[in-house]
């Protein structure tokens, strides 16, 4: 477990944290009790008020039960999963591609998943079921993962991976928009594009059953492959030596990231920066082993989706602003802000 | 016996007569302010109550509007939800498995899906008598509209922002029942697609058709006949300048834009064909 080994010292990659990786956790599982609680008794009922479910609750009791168990619940539910997800893969990506910029749109399954519930909406299939949008992503991600296997399965060169995922994303984005191209009218084009950008908005307890046992699956995947990138941080070889398959680390993270991200994408759309940005603010606190910064991050990133949520909610009444267009706007003046600040330290 | 039968009515979903009802797209908006009596509308969308979206918006003056958000929806508990096929899936299906019912319209294609969108929501309203006098009198309407026309169609091309033109389709259709050619037919477009200024410049249409939308908003859409190449392309021309409102939704406000389609065609033949 991450939280018994030494607080660093070991010299393994680069400069230690300046809190125990418990101090941290805990101050992060703090924030995300109080994000959870905004994000369950604040939102814009009929009234445009943001905090009117005790007034709601005195009037009508079964509405206001029914707004906070079947829309608020699942809202903040996917919040808190979804940012999680990103946060721990933009984290073990990070480690495993030993490149800074890694997120989990570089493997393409991102824009895999989000071709995969385009081509649902494309067809029409929506309108049979809801559910039909999350599968859809989901194997949409799952090809764009097959796609990268048979480019750079037998290779475990990691720039070739980065290669085939700047490929594929390349190829799934064209392929989207030829699915606009050809969609059926505007309005579906509207709903594609809107889609695309990102949002909680009423999603259902449907949406988190089907998205948790894979986001879950995909998490737990990369937690087994914790001590393999702190090993792998010392080159194949050593790796290697160390009794970790620099090959199964590599699918392990890979296959959960598919998954997990799969099952993100097709629930929320795009929500962009957070699997970037969560691992760059949590490295100067725990320091910059991968195995370190898996838990944090996972943490951060929920607090980070909730919090960004939150702000979509509270701005004032009219048609709800995105929150992929929130987390680009806020992730990328301060990602900018990182880089300017870590310029003269080596990553 | 009467509650034997409303008993028997209400296993029947059109049967239930819809008395608190949200509206959460622009098209159901207006057929439903157009149908319903004003107790039955909960809220319509914020865009059927603006007069650059909405052909009716004047009719949903003092009404509340909604932005498509479950939460917003609740509170006010209705018994029908009108939604376009296109509505966000996620709040539509949420909506559904809360138990409201939800009267899902395709966008029309035709102008004989106008007239049976009208009968379905009449129906859901249980405003069957107003939803038959209207088709009635849009019926009424298209015969004079097509016995007006001119018996050689005037060739036409619509130019909608950023030189989007109709090939097929609902205003493809006023064109041809107005006595307009549709030049766009045989351009290779299907029910809506792009103009270059190339193709513009190719064609000799009689009648322009700008459909008007956000005049004031600044977009590179809207400049298209700003281009040097078109300086003068209208100025020899009869132009027809529905409202943008007019034609985005099935409504009937679509007989109206071929009425003035049909005026645009006989002026075009008495100026181009002496």
């Amino acid at each position: 477990m991450p939280t018994t080994e030494r607080s660093g010292g070991d010299g393994v990659s680069g400069p230690t944290g300046r809190l125990s990786l418990g101090v941290v956790c805990t101050l992060l599982v703090a924030l995300l009790i109080v994000a959870t609680g905004l994000s369950l008794v604040l939102g814009r009922g009929a009234g445009g008020a943001l905090w009117d479910l005790p007034a709601l609750w005195q009037r009508d009791p079964d509405t206001a039960r029914l707004i906070l168990e079947e829309v608020r619940l699942p809202r903040t539910l996917l919040g808190l999963l979804v940012g999680a997800t990103l946060g721990l893969c933009g984290a073990a990506l990070q480690g495993l591609l030993r490149n800074p910029l890694a997120e989990p749109g570089i493997l393409g399954a991102s824009s895999g998943a989000a071709l995969g519930a385009v081509v649902v909406f494309y067809f029409g299939l929506a309108s049979a079921g809801a559910w039909l949008v999350p599968v859809g992503g989901v194997i949409g991600s799952a090809l764009a993962l097959g796609v990268l296997y048979l480019l750079a399965g037998r290779s475990p060169e990691l720039l070739t991976i980065i290669l085939a995922g700047v490929a594929i994303n390349a190829f799934a984005g064209a392929m989207t928009s030829l699915a606009l191209n050809f969609a059926p009218s505007p309005y579906a084009i509207m709903e594609i594009i809107f889609w695309m950008l990102g949002s909680l908005a009423d999603r259902s307890m449907v949406q988190v059953q089907l998205a948790l046992p894979l986001m879950l699956a995909g998490g737990l995947l990369i937690a087994t492959a914790a001590r393999g990138l702190d090993a792998l941080t010392l080159g194949s070889d050593a790796a290697r030596s160390l009794g970790f398959s620099p090959g199964a680390v590599q699918l392990r993270v890979i296959a959960g990231t598919a998954l997990a991200v799969g099952a993100a994408v097709a629930v929320t759309g795009v929500v962009g920066f957070v699997g970037l940005v969560v691992p760059h603010l949590l490295r100067p606190l725990v320091g910059y082993r991968p195995a370190r910064l898996l838990l944090p991050s996972a943490l951060a990133g929920a607090v980070l989706l909730l919090a960004a949520d939150l702000l979509v909610r509270s701005l004032p009444p009219g048609p709800e602003l995105k929150l992929g267009v929130v987390t680009a706007m806020l992730g990328a003046p301060f990602f900018l802000f990182l880089i300017v600040r870590s310029r003269r330290q080596a990553w | 016996m009467a509650v034997a039968l409303s008993a028997l009515l209400a296993g029947l979903p059109q049967a239930i007569a819809a008395e608190r009802v949200v509206s959460l797209n622009l098209c159901t908006d207006q057929l439903l302010l157009l149908l319903a009596d004003r107790e039955q509308i909960l809220s319509i969308s914020w865009l059927g109550a603006d007069p650059e979206e909405s052909a009716y918006a004047h009719l949903a003056e003092g009404l509340a509007v909604n932005y498509g958000q479950v939460e917003q929806i609740l509170p006010l508990a209705p018994d029908l939800v009108l939604a376009g096929s296109y509505t966000a899936p996620f709040t539509v299906a949420l909506l559904e498995r809360l138990g409201l019912r939800v009267l899902r319209l395709p966008p029309a294609t035709s102008l004989d899906m106008l007239e049976a969108h009208i009968m379905t929501v009449a129906a859901a309203l249980d405003q069957g008598p107003r939803g038959d006098a209207l088709v009635a009198e849009l019926q009424v309407r298209r015969a004079a509209i097509a016995a007006a026309a001119p018996v050689t169609p005037a060739p036409a091309l619509v130019l909608r922002a950023g030189g989007f033109t109709s090939g097929e389709g609902l205003t493809h259709e006023l064109m041809t029942l107005a006595g307009l050619d549709n030049i766009a037919t045989r351009l290779g477009l299907d029910r809506w697609g792009s103009l270059s200024v190339e193709t513009l410049l190719r064609t000799r249409p009689d009648v322009l058709i700008i459909p008007q939308y956000r005049r004031d908003a600044p977009s590179l859409a809207n400049s298209l006949l700003a281009h040097p190449a078109l300086a003068g392309f209208a100025d020899t021309r009869t132009v027809v300048e529905p409202r943008s409102a007019q034609l985005g939704c099935e409504t009937p406000a679509l007989l109206e834009v071929a009425e003035a389609f049909g005026e645009a065609a006989r002026a075009a033949q008495r100026e181009h064909r002496p």
